[in-house]
């Protein structure tokens, strides 16, 4: 199958031994690869009931059948697992330069099972599989593990790694690569440490089978050439992610004091342009792009010295507004901080600013951690709690569950503020505002995520109090997107340059010799879409839509200040966009798909199983 | 033509390779390609590019004359070559590449596609007739 | 009279008149972007930044007749 490796291997941890399969045909015909083969294996192979953290629960990690090959973006790798966080539906995405290497190596997909019974690290070398004792690099830093691998293994291998965080099962744990990209959200570093699995180092040397290397060659040419000649090429590239910082605050969508407010004041002090003034390196890209987004930088005050990818626009949001560290030194040695510990920034900034809060309310009492302060602003408490969080101390046991089980612990009335979803945290844009935006948050698959819909401009452009079309653009936006990580390509050339969407059935087809449609290529996003609902369904009792409702202050509390001052979404409001959009998507009152709908979509197999669901 | 680099604007996406050897090998491939991209990580936190400049000290050493000059380009013929590796071992930039499935090195012979995709233009033409795509 | 050359980056441009990524704007005096932008019947909040024959301005910057400006779409998103 042109495009594809054409294998899977199979890693069991507990027997230390391992299986190279060919890759289904049926699995690559109807769902594509990355995020449609993460979605489809842990149905199948993941037991119902699986404890997230137990030997049961398995980690898949696929590319997809256009990564590695040539054409703009061709670097992401998709991770999946049941998560420990929302017991449900749990993936997430890495940039970099592993996604091309488990390709070149020969895998389609990798299945890691069971559990070890000491740190171990997963070696692949072409077909040369070997678990190789982690004893040496448990314990440390995500960072620092990477370095002392490219240096035992060579520069050649791509690793991947979990730090402290991940080994304690904090329920945020990051997977790094690359001294900077991450694979941050859902805690699947939490699953590998809990199967003591440390990093998984790869290198490959096969080539990408092509149906037409000549077409391939080139429609990539022309694709490069059309992203080099986009008005914009140049400009987006030196501030990256965090160029947009600006524009959010002007809107009023930008995290302030754990999601009070809209607007920070100091946010010109944050943003791009201190980034690229004041700290940036070099720009460092993922495979295959043009518009390298990774802002690699370096930092020098009087008490540290570092280097840090970033801060990329969502760490300025949860590290910088959320939690109004106020100056762009200080967000990256925080970002820096909760690289190496091996924490998901999205949620770590959001979990620190909710303990920050209720530090401010007398919740979390300075008597109780120590004598010491949370304040919203101090570098020093962000830093200390995030360690105390990383290695499970004292309060930061309790946080490292994250803000939803944390304000369950603590109650007092601070789950209204526990701004989380399903389990997850919130990520980077306030939406009392934005009605689409806000359903785009409420029904992410994996929890409160942006990454699957983005619809501030949507809202912004058609009424931020209007609700029509909205339920409309939300469900079309979750299947573009999501079809860019089945494909296994980053989004960012389409979503900031306006590349052409048409661009990518060509290439498909020079690859992979299908000629397919984009809306062709858009049907197996639902399909996805409709399996993770499943599997959710499946793993969380009660789940559906009692679970796609946001917190008590994004439904109660005016935003206070700023642009969008007054904003809020009343229950109500909630309501009408859930019972809309679960019409649109061929779901019942509950959010559960009806038998048509999954028939309809190919996932019969799934009825037996949500069928008394629906009760 | 005559490949030059500015490595600062290097990063590290490796098109240069994966065009190199799709034009060569008709593979989709970069550990094919005729050029090498170092990253120097964490610190200094910058990438390096190594290219070929056709200083010829690959032919001065080759045992049995299979890499040969035309017009300033040494051009590394497979089919004399017999795999002793002694210019890889010469070469004073690290740019003549090993690959398991290639019996002989891979060269670089100077067509200029590198030039053309580099996204950042971190690979140049010195004297300025090739340039890239768009400009 | 003279002409304004407007170019669109991203996905906004569907908000612009006859959802044009690039066209001549007819003008008979110099105007700041945002009054660009409202003569366009295009709500400024939806563009993330401006460019004038190259270089980066605030919103408010005076473009003359014959200059090129380009104006950028937020990102839509991670």
């Amino acid at each position: 199958m042109n495009g594809y490796a054409g294998n899977i291997l199979r890693v069991n941890l507990t027997d230390r031994t391992h299986q190279i399969l060919p890759l289904p045909a049926s699995l690559a015909r109807d769902f594509i690869g990355g995020r449609g083969f993460v979605a489809k294996l842990m149905w199948d192979e993941i037991p119902a009931g699986a404890d997230p953290l137990g030997p049961e629960n398995k980690i898949i990690v696929a590319p997809g059948p256009l990564t590695g090959a040539f054409l703009p973006g061709a670097g992401k790798l998709e991770w999946g697992a049941k998560s420990p966080a929302t017991g449900g539906y749990g993936d997430s995405n890495i940039g970099g330069h592993i996604a091309p290497e488990v390709k070149y190596a020969g895998f389609d997909a990798i299945i890691i099972e069971g559990q070890a019974s000491e740190p171990v690290y997963l070696y692949i070398n072409d077909f040369n599989i070997e678990l190789r004792s982690a004893a040496h690099l448990w314990g440390q830093g995500a960072l620092q593990c990477e370095a002392a691998l490219k240096t035992e293994l060579g520069e050649e291998f791509q690793i991947c790694t979990i730090g402290p965080a991940g080994e304690n099962k904090v329920l945020f744990a990051c997977i790094s690569h690359d001294f900077g990209r991450q694979a941050g959200r859902t805690g699947i570093a939490a699953v590998m440490g809990s199967k003591n699995l440390k990093a998984m180092a790869v290198h490959g040397t096969k080539s990408i089978p092509l149906a037409d290397p000549a077409a391939t060659l080139e429609v990539g040419k022309q694709m490069f050439a059309a992203c080099f000649s986009k008005p914009g090429f140049e400009e987006w590239t030196p501030q990256g992610t965090a160029g947009v910082t600006n524009w959010v605050n002007e809107v009023g969508a930008f995290p302030t004091r754990n999601f009070t407010s809209g607007f920070f004041p100091k946010y010109e002090n944050i943003n791009g342009e201190a980034l690229v003034t004041r700290i940036k390196v070099t720009d460092k890209a993922c495979y295959g792009c043009p518009i390298p987004c990774g802002k690699y930088s370096r930092v020098r005050k009087p008490n540290y010295d570092m280097h840090v990818e970033g801060p990329e626009y969502e760490t300025i949001a949860l590290i910088g507004g959320n939690t109004e560290i106020d100056n762009i030194e200080d967000v990256a040695y925080a970002n820096y901080i909760q690289d190496e510990l091996g924490l998901d920034s999205i949620s770590g900034g959001n979990v620190v600013g909710f303990a920050m809060e209720c530090f401010e309310k007398g919740i979390i009492k300075s008597e109780a951690i120590g004598g010491r302060t949370l304040r919203f602003g101090s570098v020093e408490d962000f830093v200390w709690l995030s360690e105390e969080i990383a290695y499970r101390r004292g309060i930061g046991n309790i946080l490292a569950d994250g803000v939803k089980k944390a304000s369950e612990f603590f109650g007092q009335g601070s789950e209204r503020f526990a701004i989380q979803v399903k389990g997850l945290e919130w990520s980077g844009y306030e939406a009392r505002f934005a009605p689409a935006m806000m359903l785009s948050y409420i029904t992410a698959d994996v929890g409160a995520h942006h990454n699957r819909s983005w619809a501030i401009t949507f809202d912004v452009a058609t009424g931020r109090d209007k609700l029509e079309g909205k339920a409309k653009r939300v469900t079309e936006l979750q299947h573009i997107r999501p079809l860019f990580d089945m494909l296994c390509l980053c989004r960012l050339q389409w979503v900031e340059l306006g590349f052409e969407l048409e661009w990518y059935p060509k290439i498909f087809q020079a690859v992979t010799g299908q000629n397919r449609t984009w809306d062709e290529l858009l049907s197996f996003s639902e399909r996805v879409w409709n399996l993770t609902r499943c599997f959710s369904l499946r793993e969380v009792p009660g789940f559906g839509r009692s679970a796609d409702y946001p917190p008590a202050r994004f439904m109660e509390e005016p935003i206070p200040d700023g642009p969008t001052a007054g904003k809020f979404l009343p229950r109500e409001v909630i309501d009408r966009l859930l019972d809309e959009y679960y019409e649109i998507r061929g779901w019942d009152a509950r959010g559960i798909p009806t038998a048509g709908k999954l028939s309809a979509l190919g996932l019969g197999f799934a009825e037996a199983t949500v069928a008394p669901l629906r009760g | 033509m005559r490949l030059e680099t500015e490595s600062r604007l290097c990063s590290g996406c490796k098109v240069c390779l994966t065009i190199c050897a799709l034009s060569h090998f008709a593979e989709n491939n970069p550990k094919k390609g005729a050029l090498r991209v170092e990253g120097k990580f964490p610190t200094p936190g910058v990438f390096e590019v190594h290219v070929c400049n056709q200083c010829g000290a690959c032919a001065a050493v080759c045992p049995a004359e299979a890499i040969k000059e035309q017009d300033g380009v040494y051009v590394l013929h497979r089919d004399i070559c017999v795999a002793c590796m002694a210019c890889v071992e010469e070469c004073p930039f690290g740019v003549l590449i090993v690959h398991p499935d290639e019996p002989a090195p891979i060269k670089c012979d100077n067509c200029g596609e590198c030039v053309r995709y580099c996204p950042r233009e971190a690979i140049v033409d010195g004297e300025g007739t090739v340039k890239r795509m768009g400009r | 009279m003279g002409v304004i050359r407007v170019t669109v980056r991203g996905h906004v441009a569907k908000y612009f008149p006859q959802e044009q990524d690039s066209f001549d704007f007819p003008a008979d005096r110099a105007l700041t972007a945002l009054e660009l932008l409202r003569a366009l019947n295009v709500d400024p909040l939806l563009i993330m930044g401006v460019s004038v024959n190259g270089a980066k301005q605030p919103k408010d910057a005076l473009i003359n007749l014959g200059d090129e400006v380009l104006f950028f779409s937020p990102p839509a998103g991670g």
